[in-house]
C-alpha cells in the first residue's frame, strides 16, 4: 500500500505533466504534504489566498488523482499555521482549534490562531532570530494537534517574550561617521541607561542609513547586559497586526499585558501608524504605560515626528519628549569605510581605491552601498578575480551606465531649475539676481561632483561661462554646506533626486 | 472502420522541455556569471544573501530563470513558491502576500506590474521585512532597471536596490539561432543551422514566441514523419 507521501509524489508528476510549469510552481509546488497523519492526505497551504485558489481549481483534479490510486484517503487541504501565537495558556485552552476528523476537502483555517510571533508561548528562551526560527512543519503540526510546548517556568503570567533581535547588528559592526555620531552616541547611552532622560529615543532619517541597525544594537546590548531583559522589536506593521488579531480574538488584555510588561519596546517605521486611529490610540496606552513604568521604548521613523501626516498630535508630541536624533546619509569617508568594513566581514580584501570608486557612485545610502559591494564580491567569488577597480566597473557596468544617463549635466540643470522653480534658460542666462545666481552656483557644483566634466566643459553648457567662474561656484557651495542649513537640505534632496 | 486521427498518434511521443538552468542558453561571460550566480542562489550559497534581483528586457528570459530557481531550489529540499505578479494584480495584495514569510524560496516574477501601486508596494514592503525577519530567499525579476523602477515607496525601493542584482541580456540574432539549435537537440530534434536562420528571418522574434514555434514545429515533424528542412518548415509557415 502507498503511503501519503507516494500518493502525493504521484499526484505532483502527474500535475506536473498536466499543467504549465508557471502553474504548476505557483499552486501545485507550495502545498506540502502533512508527515505526521497516516490516514488522511493532509496538504499545507501558505496562505488562505493560495488555499482557496487551490480548492476552486485544483481540488477535484486532486480528489481523482488520488481515487485513482486505488486507496482511500481523505484528502484536506488546509492552511498552514505560523507558529502558533497565542495570548495567554487560557486563551490558548479556550480557542484551540478542532481537530477531530472533518469530512473530506472541507479546509481547515488555522490562521485564526495563526498569529504571528511575538506572542509565541512555544519559545522557551529569549533568543536572537537565528535560533528561535523553528521549521513550519513542525509548528504546523504542533499547531494542528493543539500541543503545547511551553516551559512554563520561563513564562510569566502566561506571556513568553520574543525578541527578534538580530546579533548581527551591534554597536561594533556600526560604522560611525559625521552623519551618524548624534544617533550612535544617544543609542549608546541609552544603552548604558535605559529608561533614563533619552526615553523614548526616536530616531529618523530617510532610508537604508541605519536607523535600523541602531535600534538592534541598542537592543542586543541591552541582552548581552542582562541576557533574561525582555526586550521586543517589532516593525509597526506587525504591531498592527497583532492588534487586530487580538481585537477578532478578544484577547485584547492580553495583548496590552504582552506589550506593556517589557523591558524595552523597538519599534521600527512607526510612519506605517499614520491613518490606523485604532492602533495609534493602542500605542499611545502602550506608550504612557511604558513611559510611567521607566521602561525604554525606541521608534524610528522616516521623518521628523512632526511631519508626520495621519498620526494624532497627542503621540507626535510625545515621540518628543525624549531625544529625537537624525541620521543623515553618509559622506564619502563613512561610506568608504561601511564598504571596507563590510568587505572584511565578507572575508574580501577591497582596495582602497575600489572602495572609494564605489564610495563616490554610490551616494544615497548604506543599504544601496551594501547592494552594491555584494555584486562586486559576487563577481569576484565567481570568477575566481581579486577586486580591483577594472571588477568593480565590469559588476557595476549597467548601475553605472544608468547613473550616467540620469546625472548628465543636461539632466541636472533640468532638475535644479525645477527643484528651484526657474526655467533650464536661467541657468544659462547673464542674469546675476540671487534667486538664480545661487542655483545656477548649486547646477555647477553639482556638475562637478557628479560628472567627470571638466571646469571649462562645464563653464561652456552654463551659457559659455570661464572655467573659473565654475571653481568659485563649486568653492562658495562647498562653503555654504557648512554655514547654510537651507543650501544644506536644497543639495541633499537633489543628490537624492539625481542619484537614486 | 475509422482510422485513429493522427494528431492523437503524436502526442504522447512529443517531449515537453521543463525551464532549468541547462536549457537556458547565454552568450556571453556576463551572462553565464548571472546563471552561475542564481544557481547558487537556489541552493541559498550563504555567500549571496537572501535577496536577488534579475531584470532584462520581455523575451530575455526571466520567467525562464525564475522557473529553473524554483525547479533547482526544490530539488535542494526547499519550500519554494512562483508568483506571478502581472496576473495577480486584481487581487488584494494584503491576501496574496500574508503568511508568505514561511515559504523559504520565493520568486517574484514581473514586478513592474505592480510599481506605483501603494498597496501592493506597501504589502511587499512589508513582506520584505517579515522575510528579513525570518531569514528567507526572495528573487524578483522585472523588465525595469531595478533602479529605474517606478516604485513610489521609497523603503521598498531601497530594499530592492539593497538586494544582488544581475541583468540578463537579450540574445542577439546569433545567439537565438544557437539557442533555437539548441532547444531542438535537447527535444531530439535535428534542426540544420539553414533551417534556424529561415525561422529566425520570417517568424516572432522572442525567444518565447521562437520556443513556442519549436514546439509547433516538434509536433508536426512527428505528425508528418519529416525532417524540419526549409522547405518543410515554409510549408508550415505558410509561404508556400
Amino acid at each position: 500500500m502507498d503511503s501519503p507521501r507516494q500518493i502525493w509524489d504521484k499526484c505532483c508528476n502527474q500535475l506536473q505533466a498536466e499543467l504549465s510549469a508557471q502553474l504548476f510552481n505557483t499552486w501545485i509546488r507550495p502545498l506540502r504534504l502533512d508527515e505526521s497523519t497516516g490516514e488522511i492526505l493532509r496538504l499545507f497551504a501558505p496562505n488562505r489566498f493560495v488555499l482557496d485558489w487551490v480548492n476552486d481549481k485544483y481540488l477535484s483534479r486532486l480528489r481523482d488523482l488520488i481515487a485513482q490510486s486505488g486507496q482511500y484517503y481523505r484528502l484536506e487541504v488546509v492552511v498552514a499555521a505560523r507558529p502558533v501565537a497565542v495570548f495567554s495558556r487560557q486563551s490558548f485552552a479556550e480557542s484551540s482549534p478542532d481537530i477531530s476528523p472533518t469530512t473530506d476537502a472541507q479546509p481547515i483555517d488555522l490562521t485564526p490562531l495563526g498569529l504571528r510571533v511575538p506572542f509565541d508561548p512555544s519559545v522557551t528562551s529569549l533568543t536572537p532570530i537565528e535560533s528561535v526560527s523553528s521549521p513550519v512543519p513542525e509548528a504546523s503540526v504542533r499547531a494542528f494537534s493543539g500541543q503545547k510546548r511551553i516551559n512554563r517556568d520561563d513564562i510569566e503570567g502566561g506571556l513568553q517574550h520574543r525578541t527578534y533581535l538580530n546579533p548581527s547588528f551591534t554597536f561594533k559592526s556600526f560604522v560611525e561617521g559625521k552623519s551618524n555620531q548624534l544617533g550612535l552616541a544617544a543609542a549608546i547611552q541609552v544603552a548604558e541607561n535605559p529608561g533614563g532622560s533619552y526615553n523614548p529615543l526616536f530616531i529618523y532619517g530617510g532610508v537604508g542609513l541605519g536607523k535600523t541597525h541602531l535600534m538592534h544594537a541598542v537592543g542586543n546590548a541591552l541582552m548581552q547586559r542582562k541576557p533574561n531583559a525582555k526586550v521586543v522589536y517589532l516593525h509597526s506593521e506587525r504591531f498592527v497586526a497583532d492588534m487586530v488579531k487580538a481585537l477578532q480574538l478578544n484577547a485584547i488584555n492580553d495583548f496590552k499585558r504582552y506589550y506593556r510588561t517589557v523591558d524595552a519596546l523597538l519599534i521600527d517605521d512607526i510612519q506605517f501608524f499614520a491613518g490606523k486611529e485604532r492602533s495609534q490610540e493602542e500605542f499611545f496606552h502602550t506608550f504612557n504605560a511604558l513611559l510611567e513604568g521607566g521602561q525604554q521604548i525606541i521608534l524610528t521613523c522616516d521623518r521628523y515626528p512632526k511631519e508626520i501626516s495621519g498620526l494624532e498630535e497627542r503621540l507626535k508630541s510625545r515621540f518628543g519628549w525624549g531625544l529625537t536624533v537624525a541620521v543623515e546619509p553618509p559622506e564619502l569617508e563613512t561610506r568608504v569605510a561601511i564598504l571596507i568594513k563590510k568587505a572584511e566581514q565578507a572575508s574580501m580584501k577591497l582596495p582602497h581605491d575600489a572602495a572609494f570608486f564605489i564610495g563616490q557612485r554610490i551616494r544615497s545610502n548604506v543599504r544601496e552601498l551594501e547592494g552594491a559591494l555584494k555584486r562586486v564580491i559576487a563577481n569576484a567569488h565567481f570568477t575566481g578575480r581579486d577586486i580591483s577597480i577594472d571588477l568593480v566597473r565590469e559588476s557595476l557596468k549597467d548601475l553605472l551606465a544608468l547613473q550616467d544617463r540620469l546625472v548628465s549635466v543636461d539632466n541636472i540643470q533640468r532638475v535644479v531649475a525645477e527643484y528651484y522653480k526657474i526655467k533650464v534658460s536661467d541657468l544659462h542666462s547673464k542674469r546675476r539676481s540671487r534667486s538664480v545666481a545661487r542655483p545656477r552656483q548649486v547646477a555647477m557644483y553639482l556638475a562637478k561632483d557628479l560628472t567627470n566634466h571638466s571646469l571649462p566643459e562645464i563653464g561652456n553648457v552654463f551659457g559659455g561661462r570661464d572655467h573659473t567662474t565654475v571653481l568659485h561656484a563649486c568653492r562658495k557651495i562647498k562653503e555654504l554646506l557648512d554655514s547654510d542649513a537651507d543650501i544644506r537640505e536644497d543639495v541633499k534632496n537633489l543628490l537624492r533626486s539625481l542619484t537614486t | 472502420m475509422n482510422q485513429p486521427d493522427p494528431v492523437q498518434l503524436f502526442l504522447k511521443v512529443s517531449l515537453s522541455d521543463d525551464a532549468t538552468f541547462a536549457n537556458f542558453y547565454y552568450h556571453s561571460p556576463a551572462q553565464q556569471q548571472a546563471v552561475v550566480a542564481l544557481a547558487a542562489f537556489a541552493r541559498r550559497d550563504p555567500r549571496l544573501g537572501t535577496n536577488l534581483a534579475i531584470w532584462g528586457a520581455s523575451g530575455a528570459g526571466l520567467t525562464h530563470l525564475l522557473q529553473a530557481v524554483t525547479h533547482a531550489a526544490f530539488k535542494a529540499g526547499c519550500h519554494v513558491q512562483y508568483l506571478p505578479l502581472r496576473d495577480l494584480i486584481d487581487q488584494a495584495p494584503e491576501r496574496v502576500c500574508d503568511g508568505l514569510e514561511q515559504v523559504e524560496m520565493l520568486c517574484l516574477d514581473d514586478l513592474d506590474a505592480i510599481s506605483g501601486q501603494p498597496a501592493w508596494e506597501q504589502a511587499l514592503f512589508h513582506l520584505f521585512n517579515r522575510r528579513r525577519d525570518t531569514g528567507k530567499h526572495l528573487i524578483v525579476a522585472a523588465h525595469t532597471p531595478i533602479a529605474a523602477l517606478d516604485v513610489g515607496l521609497a523603503d521598498l525601493q531601497s530594499r530592492l536596490l539593497g538586494s544582488l542584482i544581475y541583468h540578463i541580456d537579450s540574445l542577439d540574432d546569433a545567439g537565438k539561432e544557437q539557442a533555437l539549435i539548441r532547444r531542438a537537440n535537447a527535444r531530439g530534434l535535428d534542426l540544420p543551422g539553414e533551417t534556424a536562420r529561415f525561422i529566425l528571418t520570417r517568424a516572432p522574434r522572442t525567444t518565447q514566441d521562437l520556443f513556442q514555434l519549436l514546439n509547433r514545429l516538434d509536433n508536426a515533424s512527428l505528425q508528418h514523419q519529416r525532417k524540419l528542412t526549409v522547405p518543410f518548415v515554409r510549408g508550415l509557415l505558410g509561404e508556400v
